[in-house]
């Protein structure tokens, strides 16, 4: 918990207190930004869907399911709006899921198909220093892929929390964060191969 | 790659497939006792699926490093949200 986190009394604030909403808007800002930068790829964009995701939060604060945490719920909000966003702007990642198929690794009866080179130290020394080779890969990834690897990953969310503000199963977040990291690594392949 | 099959089938391993399906679960500790070592044994005796095992994670540890590629909050923002909420009508009432 960071130092500047206060407890926040919850049931003030579904009860509509306005202190306590203001606590939560303090408290998870830097997260929430950080996710929707992430997932839009620009910063005034994520500010105003960041407003947004607040304002809804506060308007919908009747449906909030106490089964969850406040704030996977808040998350759901904001990665809807992301979509949203990125929907009406028509942006689309470089990859679809066509792409995401064809970079997972292949195996004919059970077996890998080809044989797969060990990375040289020479490549993992220019993985580790081409540091936007990273930014620049998950950034492709399509936003069902690129969403959990955020929260997963880079935001350390928990499987549960993830399923919970995707409203999927952790099944299902696995499986996509299996596929977003073979996507991930065969993106960084192909470049240090070059 | 026949000779492979057999001999992972004969010593009682999973194939490369399966291997390859455990390995969110492994990096997540979450495998059972059974697996685990299941998974560590077709390793060893696997040079493909180590190599990409060792990429896999460093892919994982790279992406996880974003964490310090730091986006940091503007300094107004929490502010501006606030004034932008309590200038909504839905959120004054």
């Amino acid at each position: 918990m960071p130092a500047t986190e206060t407890v926040l009394d919850v049931e003030a604030l579904l009860g509509g207190s306005k202190q306590e909403f203001e606590k939560l808007v303090r408290q998870e800002s830097p997260r929430l930004f950080r996710v929707i930068v992430r997932m839009v790829g620009d910063d005034d964009e994520a500010r105003s869907i960041m407003q947004e995701t607040f304002l809804q939060a506060y308007q919908r604060l009747d449906t909030f399911r106490r089964e969850s945490k406040l704030t996977t719920w808040l998350y759901a909000i904001g990665i809807n709006q992301a979509r949203a966003a990125l929907r009406k702007a028509k942006r689309t990642s470089s990859l679809d899921d066509q792409d995401v198929e064809r970079m997972q690794p292949t195996f004919t009866k059970g077996m890998f198909a080809g044989s797969v080179d060990a990375w040289s130290p020479l490549q993992m020394a220019e993985l580790s220093e081409r540091k936007r080779l990273v930014h620049d890969a998950i950034a492709k990834l399509p936003p069902d892929y690129k969403e959990v690897v955020i929260m997963r990953d880079i935001e350390q969310l928990s499987t549960d929390e993830v399923a919970e503000a995707l409203k999927i199963s952790n099944g299902a977040v696995r499986v996509r964060l299996h596929r977003a990291r073979q996507t991930l690594r065969e993106l960084l392949y192909s470049h240090i191969r070059e | 790659m026949i000779l492979k099959r057999f001999m992972m089938k004969v010593a009682g391993l999973p194939s490369c497939e399966q291997v390859n399906s455990f390995l969110a679960l492994y990096m997540d500790d979450e495998l059972a006792e059974e697996d685990r070592s299941a998974f560590e044994r077709h390793l060893r005796r696997c040079k493909d699926c180590s190599a990409y095992f060792h990429q896999y994670r460093t892919t994982v540890e790279l992406v996880q490093q974003e964490r310090e590629y730091d986006i940091a909050l503007p300094d107004e923002l929490i502010e501006h949200t606030l004034e932008f909420l309590r200038s909504n009508a839905t959120y004054a009432d």
